[in-house]
């Protein structure tokens, strides 16, 4: 079988054709195929829970703006999403075979603090744009080149709300259960702030782990000391285990936490209620940046994720947005080329113009040469010069027989 | 492609080295160290600490690596009396204060939020794909003198005595062996080596926070030291190969099946991995490569 055997010098010769074939036509490729969108989602680890659900979002406006016949004169957008194990090592590699390998104009679906903080600086270095679904402060830091936005609200404007809510409802000697990670814990400063500043009190204050098995201990030292309610920033995950904890020791303490961990959704669909049944849920309060779930054009998304009308998909509807701001930003800038077209982000976001939401719309009316002010999937989206998005009012819900029930807004 | 392959590579040797320093403590020493990311952690802060501070690469090199030595030295001091698996208890319990420290010490940590923005080492001289390379050729003289170190004290007569440790303790003892000190010793070996990752470590991901060490780094380095066949330090560097490779290569595999949604690629992906672990442990239960031997030529045994 002497023709199956391949020397040394065969071996390298192909080896070297092979590699000069594969970087040759890519100079080609670039301004007709496909525009190359890649992701780096929680699919595995603490954060699974809302990594599906961030990518099927950009797949399904994807696949809504390729049937409306692409972006850029007939290109197709492809997304591929790459899985953070809610981890920055492994972040930092998905994010290497994406710049390297798939070579994307950008990276959208970002999600947490720590993967986006290790991804950011690889970013900057490709010139590939980022943007992010992480609280920490320090990822807008420092010198971005126009080229890191964030699509979530900051750690400080998510724990302000929470403290004037609980004010508002009369509480003084409240107390702290929060959920160790950066996104949390950047909450928990503002909030002592703003309660003190109310001429309230933090009693008590203990943290837990993300993967810890039971969080009974750290339920009992908060809830068994005098305080009226408890302020929990943690995930769908950490808060489903220590709701439960909470309704099995008979506790009086009310409990104010994230949208993002305990909706049931205005239709009663949200995970949390499902995961631990209406008694449970009941007279739970939680918090999110306002979401305008009437809107027909989140109505169409919705129907586009495959959901009911009503339930909230966290993080979802922030990607959808994020996708359609850069495919919008590359539309009006005529290129995929990331350090150019970042610059009209600003433009077509905070306007002046047509109020415009949904990606088909946006890149609609970038088509016909009008200025627009995207308005996005449900939430107002603009930012600040430095890639913040700019501050909304938070809506507060209390749940109820099982559905969200909104109190009004902060 | 070759700015990937580079990165992965770089990637590859941090983790040859904790499998590196795991074989000379597990491996040679049979000192179970289950905390070894914790070591690492200590390792890598102390070198982003010192870089941030402005101290050159050979400063924050040096300040890892006796970090590493003098963290190692105290718990197998304190804790080397203790059995097999009690040692392996106590390291994990040590692993876990540092992180607890990490997570809670915000002034000189970050917190959870980590430390952003740690300077490159040797950045003044390279930048973009040419930077990869020159800090994968740092990477690859750094581990292969802790190569050569490992593979030294493995053939030296220390190495040996060690090996007999592992064998049975009260043997070694009853030939004279001081059992504390030489275990000390080995502990401490690879809590250089550790120091030398820990640099590598912060100073190429550039940012560090808590959730990049934990229990999995131990596994990793276990899987690296298994798959390579346990005593032997060339069989890791396979070992670390072929589990990155697992990691990895799934990535590729899962591009070539759209037909699944990205959280099922993603189990799969998982479930591919722990499914090529568990065929190496049947099909290759001794790893690749056995660990060194005396070898005794024809001549000498007359």
């Amino acid at each position: 079988m002497k023709f199956n055997q391949m020397n040394r010098r065969t071996f390298i010769g192909t080896t070297l054709v092979g590699a000069a074939a594969s970087v040759l036509p890519l100079p080609a490729i670039a301004n007709t195929g496909p525009v190359k969108i890649g992701m780096i989602s929680p699919l595995t680890g603490s954060g699974g829970s809302y990594g599906p659900n961030i990518v099927k979002a950009a797949q399904v406006v994807a696949t809504q703006i390729n049937d409306a016949g692409g972006i850029l004169g007939g290109r197709m957008i492809e997304i591929i999403a790459e899985d953070s194990e809610t981890n920055s090592t492994a972040s930092v590699r998905a994010a290497r075979k994406l710049l390297d390998v798939n070579q994307v104009s950008a990276i959208v679906g970002m999600w947490g603090s720590g993967p986006t903080l290790a991804v950011k600086p690889l970013a900057i270095e490709k010139g590939v744009s980022l943007s992010c679904l992480g609280a920490a402060d320090a990822i807008t830091e420092g010198d971005t080149q126009g080229l890191i936005w964030r699509f979530q609200a900051t750690g400080r404007e998510w724990g302000v709300p929470a403290a004037k809510a609980m004010l508002a409802a009369g509480h003084k000697k409240v107390g702290i259960l929060a959920v160790q990670t950066a996104f949390t814990q950047s909450m928990i400063a503002p909030f002592i702030e703003t309660i003190e500043a109310g001429g309230g009190q933090v009693v008590v204050q203990a943290e837990v782990k993300p993967d810890q098995p039971t969080f009974r201990a750290e339920v009992d030292k908060v809830m068994g000391q005098d305080v009226t309610a408890v302020f929990l920033p943690a995930y769908i995950a950490q808060f489903t285990s220590i709701a439960k904890e909470w309704y099995r020791g008979g506790y009086k303490t009310e409990l104010y936490t994230l949208t993002i961990a305990a909706s049931a959704g205005v239709n009663g669909g949200g995970k949390f209620i499902s995961a631990v049944g209406n008694e449970v849920g009941e007279g739970i309060h939680h918090l999110q940046p306002t979401n305008d779930s009437s809107s027909a054009v989140y109505k169409e998304f919705e129907s586009l994720m495959g959901a009911k009308a009503g339930t909230f998909l966290p993080f979802s509807a922030l990607c959808a947005d994020s996708l359609a701001v850069q495919v919008g930003a590359m539309e009006r800038a005529g290129t995929a080329d990331a350090t150019v077209y970042t610059k009209e982000i600003l433009t077509i976001t905070n306007g002046p113009g047509t109020a415009t939401s949904g990606a088909v719309n946006l890149l609609n009316a970038i088509r016909a040469g009008q200025d627009v002010n995207y308005t996005g999937y449900g939430m107002d989206v603009s930012f600040y010069s430095n890639g913040n998005l700019k501050d909304r009012p938070f809506g507060h819900f209390v749940i109820q027989n099982g559905i969200d029930i909104e109190l009004g807004l902060v | 492609m070759i700015g990937y392959l580079t990165a992965i590579l770089v990637v590859v040797l941090i983790s040859a080295l904790v499998a590196l320093a795991l074989n000379l403590q597990w491996g040679q020493a049979g000192m179970v160290n289950f905390g070894i990311f914790g070591f690492f952690a200590a390792t890598s802060y102390v070198a982003a600490l010192s870089s941030l501070a402005g101290y050159p690469l050979l400063i924050s090199l040096v300040l890892a690596i006796l970090t590493g030595v003098a963290l190692s030295a105290l718990v197998a001091l304190v804790s080397a009396r203790l059995r097999e698996d009690y040692f392996a208890i106590a390291t994990l319990a040590f692993a876990e204060a540092v992180r607890l420290f990490l997570l809670n010490e915000t002034w000189l940590t970050g917190g959870a939020n980590g430390l952003p923005g740690i300077p490159r080492p040797l950045s003044a001289y390279s930048s973009g794909q040419s930077y990869e390379l020159l800090f994968f050729v740092m990477a690859l003289v750094l581990a292969a003198i802790c190569f050569a170190f490992a593979e030294a004290l493995t053939k030296s007569p220390f190495g040996r005595v060690l090996r007999a440790l592992r064998e049975d303790d009260l043997v070694a003892a009853t030939l004279g062996k001081h059992v504390l000190s030489f275990r000390i010793w080995a502990f401490s070996a690879g809590g250089a080596i550790l120091g030398v990752a820990g640099y590598l470590h912060s100073s190429y991901f550039g940012y560090i926070d808590p959730t990049q060490f934990g229990a999995f780094v131990t596994a990793y380095a276990f899987m690296a030291v298994i798959a390579g066949g346990r005593g032997s330090n060339t069989g890791l560097l396979f070992g670390a190969v072929s589990v990155m490779v697992l990691l990895e290569g799934t990535r590729f595999l899962k591009d070539l099946m759209p037909f699944l949604d990205a959280g099922q690629a993603a189990s799969l992906r998982l479930i591919l991995i722990g499914a090529g672990l568990i065929l190496l442990l049947i099909y290759k239960p001794q790893g690749f490569f056995r660990e060194h031997r005396l070898r005794v030529d024809k001549g000498d045994t007359k």
